[in-house]
């Protein structure tokens, strides 16, 4: 029968395809030891590149072959979720904020510090706030710092000077600039600040909490009550924003992580926070509003500067079966020279945390490279004043704080029994949390 | 005639064949997740999370739940968003299937047109309807503003009434084709002649997709939508990429929160129970379509 | 006649509409640049349109392998799919045999578990028969959401056809093999079409097994390969509509095609009763 003959034809065409395109790895006998790397693919695709041509070079330099396999700002828990349970993990791996503390604990990762008091040796010293991410309570390393992703805020000078506002320097100012901005016609959503399920929401939170002395855990990281006044005038901050002042857009709080990158840059905001992307496609496609947009340091509160950190930081996982040669990749990527290569590649958008290089001239470009620059010394760690554990990050991963801001401005609940259920997770969380 | 005994071997020979049939099922499906279904159970039953040896609670996980309010707010919003856009898909899928039936002229191509929100990535649909949502940007407020309908900006996302209307709407988007083409393919498999005989009869329209139509496609119906309610109620991508389960929690479904406790809070063992939650009513469901489908004519 | 002619047509166009509106805005989108875009103005329409995001897409990323790779994986996942669930759904549905019930029920339990918590086991099932790392791990892996549910789609099909039609054939001397594919198989056509078109699309359309069971750059399929367009909060729109657009439409052109050639060429000669 025809058709059956037509169709079984195709079935064994297609497997035999499949058989030649699905086994690349067959083809070439194996030469060279591999060593697995997992890089996050940032926005920037020089810097990738610099990074990339920085590891070839080193592997060729050893004879060994550099698999490197990326991952994106948004399936990194995925796949490091599933390289943990299925015993996959990688040689060298670059980690989130988070990632040290979480995974330190399950004993995924080895001790580093002689690796991170070489790199000062070479480096200088690394900034105070890199030390509570990479280091832990006992003293020893377990990552070493790659880059900050600083958040900032970005101010649109122009709007700002038509309506006589000023750049704020504290979160008071905050408001009563956009009150203005709104109040002069100028533009009539001007702050760009949504508590979201994104670092955009519970970075900023942290910034505001913070800086007005707040916090959920003491300086030994246990979990202390949040019934006080200090989180009653920071959620009070958070939704009056939205209800009463109204300079909001009125749907920021399903903004996702880009919807404030985007109503900046088509001009339908006049300020928000935000890591330094908006200014890299400024500078990239050289935008007409660059040369109205103003990168700043976040503003203080009463307690001072107190603000959130997104660092990414370099480690070996303890499965690694070339332990030395990927210790020494890391000593050649952030050895001074290939360093600095990187730092060339990477416009202005991650910020080192080591001394030498935060040095360098690059970074007095303009006043806004001076603010990114600038910012990480202010940078806490989840659970500050106590130190990062797992069971602060978790507070920051389930979105308790941005859900508390949620529950008054979108659900209308007072800010009292917000406040109750907030805590109760929060202390769910810390009686709950694994420490075999 | 044949003889009872040569009647019985035909008969077991016909079941072996039955089991040959199914074989290649039993084996890929059954015998490839046979052990990941057991080990989701039996992960539901401990406070696994990530990283660590998993600790038998038996029940525990399922008892929290109950008593989580955030677990009853995704509950309400999964049966809500479940429903109304299973629902909607259908009728608008037998819309489309009666109107196909009748259009002559470039059927194929309507059929295939009508099919792209279905093929194309689900991730570019959603964020294409977060676009089309946005207050001060978006399509919908647009041109609403522009031709002078609305005055302030609706903020669809930003409010949990509309925005779970808009995760309903797009996921209605994206799936009323797979409705449309199944009945579709039902209808064509209705003998003709029944029609005429009701045509000659007399019947009206109505009362041939009552009488005909709508009995004729009873079972293609009844599996299309057990299926869509089980796909639709572990949707993600469309929640996720819309609103994230916002604002706050309004739209905070089963496969987000999932996600979330999975992924997030690395509480695995929760998080299998979470998604093992609605199997009762999915298992009843189940079952009683299968006693229907496999009924002795 | 004619009326209810028009009101077909008219509800049809009413589809097309619906189905439009964002489709265009896709192709719109990705025919202008970002500063296009994000300028706002003009709104509806690029000025001018442009080709750049198709030529970075086709040329700056590995968009053609990825297509290689879901098309690969999508056509042998739906040939395994369309013979396997059309002869268990025919025997679940049309040969009497003891604990067919029970089987008929098991093959939908699957659903119950979402891939999201299905894929750390499902890839140690895959690692021990050392699938993993090839398009294979997601050939063995894709029928299992596919085949449940195209087995009940076809089911529910098998289930309308008249017994008689196959019992004439087996006392004129044909076997079950013989019956189903020359009596039944020809009758279900449309049916078996939706079958594959729909498990074409999961497969074509599936991110999670795609992102953890093949790690090679050279194996992506174009869910994960989007991803590599999107990152945190700078997504490369432009590109990831042009890829949108490129991997619908020859899907669109292919099942017209098919439709005609499948459904209209052999149903016009199948008898009817």
């Amino acid at each position: 029968m025809t058709l059956l003959a037509r169709g079984l034809s195709i079935v064994l065409a297609a497997l035999l395809l499949l058989a030649g395109a699905g086994s690349p790895a067959l083809a070439q006998p194996a030469q060279k030891p591999k060593i697995r790397v997992w890089l996050l693919r940032t926005y920037v695709p020089d810097a990738n590149h610099a990074l990339e041509d920085s590891i070839k070079r080193w592997a060729t330099s050893k004879n060994l072959d550099p698999v490197i396999e990326y991952f994106t700002f948004d399936d990194i828990e995925t796949k490091y979720v599933a390289a943990i349970e299925t015993n996959a993990l990688p040689d060298v791996g670059q980690l989130q904020t988070i990632g040290p503390a979480r995974y330190r604990g399950m004993g995924r990762l080895l001790d580093l510090t002689d690796l991170a008091n070489e790199l000062v040796r070479v480096n200088g010293p690394m900034l105070e706030s890199a030390l509570p991410v990479v280091r832990a309570p006992d003293g020893r390393f377990h990552a070493v710092p790659f880059n900050y992703i600083t958040d900032v805020q970005f101010i649109r000078t122009d709007l700002f000077r038509k309506a006589g506002a000023k750049v704020p320097t504290t979160w008071e100012e905050v408001r009563e600039a956009a009150r203005l901005i709104k109040a002069k016609g100028v533009m009539e959503y001007p702050l760009g600040q949504s508590w979201n399920r994104s670092a955009d929401g519970y970075g900023v939170f942290q910034a505001l909490l913070y800086s007005h002395g707040g916090g959920w855990a003491d300086e030994q990281g246990n979990y202390t009550s949040i019934m006080n006044d200090t989180w009653r005038a920071v959620v009070r901050w958070a939704s009056e924003i939205y209800l009463k002042d109204k300079t909001v857009p009125p749907d920021a709080m399903s903004w996702t992580g880009f919807g404030n990158n985007e109503a900046f840059l088509t001009g339908k905001i006049a300020f928000t926070f935000n890591g330094p992307s908006i200014y890299y496609v400024l500078e990239k496609e050289r935008r007409p509003i660059l040369k109205d947009t103003l990168m700043a340091i976040k503003p203080a509160g009463p307690a001072g500067r107190n603000h959130d950190v997104l660092l990414l930081s370099w480690t070996v996982f303890s499965s690694s079966k070339q332990v030395d040669a990927a210790k020494d990749l890391i000593r050649f990527v952030m050895s001074t020279d290939e360093a600095k290569k990187y730092m060339q590649q990477s416009w202005g958008q991650m910020v080192p945390a080591f001394e030498r290089l935060r040095q360098d001239p690059y970074w007095q470009k303009n006043e806004s490279y001076r603010a990114v620059l600038e910012a990480p010394k202010y940078a806490r760690t989840p659970g500050w004043p106590g130190p990062l554990t797992a069971a602060a990050a978790e507070v920051v991963a389930t979105h308790v704080l941005t859900d508390l801001c949620a529950r008054v401005i979108v659900d209308g609940w007072d800010i009292e029994k917000a406040l109750e259920e907030a805590d109760k997770r929060i202390k769910d969380i810390y009686a709950n949390v694994p420490s075999r | 005639m044949t003889k009872p005994s040569a009647w019985r071997r035909v008969l077991v020979a016909d079941a072996l064949v039955g089991y040959l049939f199914v074989l290649p099922l039993i084996v890929l499906v059954l015998g490839l997740v046979a052990y990941p279904l057991g080990n989701a159970v039996w992960i539901s039953l401990t406070d696994k999370y990530v990283g660590y040896a998993a600790r038998f609670v038996g029940l525990g996980n399922y008892v929290t739940l109950t008593r989580d309010p955030i677990f009853h707010k995704v509950i309400r919003n999964s049966a809500v968003f479940t429903l109304a856009s299973v629902a909607v898909k259908v009728v608008l899928g037998m819309l489309m299937a009666l109107a196909l039936q009748r259009a002559l002229v470039a059927r194929s191509f309507l059929r295939a047109a009508l099919l792209v929100p279905w093929v194309i990535p689900t991730v570019i649909t959603a964020l294409t309807w977060h676009w089309m949502f946005n207050a001060l940007w978006g399509f919908i407020n647009v041109t609403l503003q522009g031709v002078g309908l609305v005055r302030e900006p609706i903020a669809w996302l930003g409010q949990p009434a509309t925005a779970m209307a808009a995760v309903i709407t797009a996921n209605i988007w994206r799936g009323f084709p797979f409705f449309g083409v199944c009945l579709l393919a039902g209808m064509q498999a209705i003998p003709r002649d029944l029609y005429e005989a009701a045509a000659v009869d007399g019947a009206s329209p109505a009362q041939r997709f009552w009488h005909i139509t709508l009995p004729g496609l009873r079972l293609v119906l009844l599996v299309t939508t057990l299926i869509s309610l089980i796909f639709t109620l572990n949707d993600f991508n469309i929640v996720y990429v819309l609103t994230r389960g916002g604002p706050g929690t309004a739209t905070h479904v089963l496969a987000t929160y999932t996600y979330e406790v999975g992924f997030q809070a690395l509480r695995w063992g929760k998080a299998v129970a979470v998604s093992m939650y609605p199997l009762p009513v999915i298992a009843v469901m189940i079952v009683i379509v299968t006693r229907y489908l496999t009924r002795e004519d | 006649m004619a009326g209810r002619g028009v009101l077909a047509y008219g509800f049809i166009g009413l589809l097309l509409l619906v189905v439009g509106v964002p489709f265009y805005w896709m192709v719109n989108t990705s025919l202008k640049t970002s500063a296009q875009l994000q300028s706002l103005t003009p709104y509806y329409y690029p000025s001018p349109a442009t080709l750049r995001n198709y030529a970075a897409l086709l040329g700056t990323t590995n968009f053609l392998t990825w297509i290689k790779n879901s098309a690969l994986v999508a056509v042998g996942a739906t040939l395994v799919t369309v013979v396997v669930s059309s002869l268990a759904g025919y025997s679940l549905t049309r040969i009497r045999y003891p604990g067919r019930r029970v089987l008929a029920t098991t093959v939908l339990v699957v659903y119950l578990v979402p891939p999201t918590l299905l894929f750390i086991p499902l890839y140690t099932v895959l690692k021990s028969f050392d699938l993993v790392n090839s398009l294979w791990a997601l050939l063995v892996a894709y029928p299992t959401f596919t085949v449940p549910f195209c087995t009940w789609l076809l089911m529910g099909f098998f289930r309308s056809i008249p017994r008689d039609l196959e019992e004439a054939a087996m006392v004129d001397g044909a076997t079950r093999l013989g019956a189903f594919t020359r009596v039944i198989l020809p009758l279900t056509t449309p049916g078996i079409l939706a079958a594959a078109l729909f498990a074409f699309t999961l497969a074509w359309n599936e991110f999670l097994y795609a992102l953890v069971f093949v790690h090679n750059t050279e194996l992506k399929t174009i869910p994960v390969g989007l991803n590599d367009l999107m990152f945190g909060d700078i997504f490369l729109w432009g590109e990831l509509m042009a890829a949108s657009v490129l991997t619908t439409l020859p899907v669109i052109a292919l099942y017209t095609y098919l439709q005609r050639y499948m459904v209209e060429g052999l149903t016009a000669g199948a008898v009817t009763g």
